[in-house]
């Protein structure tokens, strides 16, 4: 019996676009991976030889970093106090996770109710003005709201940007949600009214654990990008500086006994490895398609 | 008819807890509307008609100083730097970015060689937190750039970014190669639910890849393709270009987006100028907002519908 071998016959689309991506794949491999060699080096080793792998790789910059990559902050009580490394993650834990759990939770009820109740026109306008809100470029407000934070008592707190993120506008996530909910037979509330569940209850152990799968993707996605920026709590949370600001801050820094290449790149990678972490165990269902259990007919 | 008055008012006693219910679930929502983004609007509309005074720390007076200041951006180098660096980083995302983010979005719905590796390393500069990327790449075009140069074609080159002739470039380079992420996943993801049957009719016509994604994919996204744009026109004005992370405060005027002119004045001056940043905000609102609903409307009218 003679094994026939058939070669897969490509376009030159496929080839094309092949070779754009690898140039692109090893773009980005480079740098990153520079990066991550620099980080190996020690500032003299750094001076004599910016490109190659280091001579003697150590790893002592992720060690000084942690010990010495503090941020200067200003109280309330208008004294100064130096935030090392290990308070800066909890602050970016608190932040972020409150802001992630904040606006999932706001757009998960705010799209049952607009959903699962026939208030038609009431959901309509909802509806609308989410939309509106999404479309409407609203330019230069922020001096507003820092000063409705001021006047609130929710500036330079923790709790504040975290209240001021839980809500259903501006985003996708609200019509993720939405379509979600109207996608969902209506057997398995009916089911649950009919044994005599509240609506709280039908709420939180029929709708929530229905989608909860996405849900979590919302969170984890949120809370990635939440973590990753410092703008919003350069501004409001300026006391409480999370771990985005401290690389940032540390990047402008002067003091010339930590200040080197080598040890502001390894700043950089101690902010990557928990989104990379995350990543690496969720990379599916953050870059998948989401799919929801059926109902026996 | 006893029993029917008990079902009238167990009726009516479930519909009122039902209803109750309901706007519960709406009163958060509904108070976070009204203070943080209606109220925080009319306080914008409010500003820009006062100025703050030093001694009663606090926003007084109603003016049109603010106004006309904000009219005078226009005439400043500041706004000609500006909306032409924000009209190039559009262009380069709309023209540049748009159609190789669906080509590599095809190339993964298609399953073509190694898809899965090229999907993570597309999506990955999304991940990475961009004050991390940003800076690391900074560093690899001031220190590493110079010397591959050197050990490539013996020149020497300053850096990138130091350079004030590629500086700017260098900058939109970084905001295309970094910038594929969510769109591309999106995308593919939107390309999933093409109905096979339809591909499969157009290879038995004889479509080749560029023909199926003209005539197939792309309308099959272009639900997608439209939110997108619509966005983008959105944000054209407050894009920053990452150039306070690039730089600080400390980037040329000739570099400045209106995005990275309004961060950079709120850090830099404070209280002081939030009542003309507030003007110039209902100004330029007032300028895009119409733009971004002409795009949206274009887009529904002339682009390819639901069937």
């Amino acid at each position: 019996m003679k094994l026939e071998f058939k070669k897969k016959h490509r376009k030159p689309l496929e080839y094309i676009l092949f070779t754009v991506l690898v140039l692109y794949a090893l773009s980005m491999i480079c740098v990153i991976a520079w990066g991550f060699i620099t980080t190996m080096k020690t500032a003299v080793e750094f001076r004599l030889d910016r490109l190659f792998l280091p001579t003697e790789p150590t790893f002592e910059n992720y060690i000084l970093a942690f010990s010495k990559m503090s941020v200067e902050v200003s109280l309330k009580d208008g004294s100064r106090a130096l935030v090392a490394i290990p308070m800066q993650i909890l602050y970016s834990i608190i932040y972020a996770g409150g802001c992630a759990l904040a606006g999932a939770l706001a757009c998960f009820i705010t799209a049952y109710a607009t959903t699962r109740f026939k208030f038609k026109k009431v959901n309509s306008i909802v509806y609308n003005i989410i939309l509106f809100t999404m479309v409407l470029p609203i330019i230069g407000s922020l001096p507003s709201q820092i000063n409705v934070a001021q006047s609130l008592g929710l500036y330079n707190t923790l709790y504040g940007p975290i209240i001021m993120s839980a809500h259903p506008l501006g985003g996708m996530h609200y019509f993720i949600f939405y379509a979600m909910f109207k996608s969902l037979s209506n057997t398995y509330f009916e089911a649950a009214y009919i044994d005599g569940a509240s609506e709280l209850q039908v709420l939180v152990r029929i709708a929530f654990p229905l989608v909860f799968n996405t849900f979590l993707v919302i969170i984890l996605l949120q809370f990635i990008s939440y973590w990753n920026e410092f703008q919003t709590p350069m501004i409001f949370m300026s006391s409480y500086p999370t771990l985005a600001l401290g690389v940032f801050n540390f990047s402008l820094g002067s003091d010339t006994r930590y200040s080197y290449v080598p040890m502001k790149i390894t700043a950089c990678f101690i902010l990557i490895v928990p989104v990379i972490i995350l990543f690496a165990c969720f990379h599916e269902k953050m870059m998948g398609n989401l799919r929801i259990g059926g109902i026996k007919e | 008819m006893n029993l029917k008055n008990i079902q009238k008012t167990n009726k009516l006693q479930n519909s009122l807890k039902k209803n109750t219910f309901y706007f519960i679930l709406l009163l958060w929502p509904l108070i976070h509307f009204l203070v943080f983004y209606l109220y925080v609007n009319l306080n914008s509309i409010l500003l820009a008609f006062r100025s703050y005074d030093f001694d009663k720390k606090q926003f007084v007076g109603f003016g049109l100083d603010n106004i006309k200041k904000a009219f005078e951006f226009f005439t400043l180098p500041y706004f000609k730097y500006s909306i032409k660096n924000s009209c190039v980083a559009f262009g380069v995302s709309f023209f540049i970015g748009t159609p190789l983010g669906l080509l590599f979005a095809f190339y993964i719905y298609k399953k073509m060689l190694f898809h899965n590796f090229f999907k993570f390393l597309l999506f990955l500069p999304s991940i990475i937190p961009s004050v991390a990327m940003v800076l690391i790449f900074m560093y690899f075009t001031e220190e590493a750039y110079p010397d591959l140069a050197n050990l490539l074609f013996n020149t020497q080159v300053e850096g990138l970014l130091q350079n004030p002739n590629t500086a700017f470039a260098t900058v939109i380079f970084y905001t295309l190669w970094a910038g594929f992420g969510t769109s591309v996943v999106m995308y593919a993801s939107a390309m999933s639910t093409i109905n096979e049957s339809v591909v499969e009719a157009a290879k038995l016509d004889g479509a080749g890849p560029l023909r199926e994604f003209i005539s197939i994919t792309f309308p099959s996204v272009y639900s997608t393709f439209s939110t997108f744009l619509v966005v983008s026109v959105a944000g054209f004005v407050t894009n920053q270009l990452n150039l306070y992370t690039f730089f600080s405060t400390n980037a040329e005027p000739k570099f400045y987006t209106i995005g990275y002119y309004l961060f950079r004045e709120i850090n830099v001056s404070g209280k002081l100028q939030y009542p003309y940043l507030s003007a110039l905000g209902i100004v330029l609102t007032i300028c895009v907002a119409p733009l971004t609903f002409l795009v949206k409307y274009l887009v529904n009218r002339f682009g390819y519908g639901e069937d």
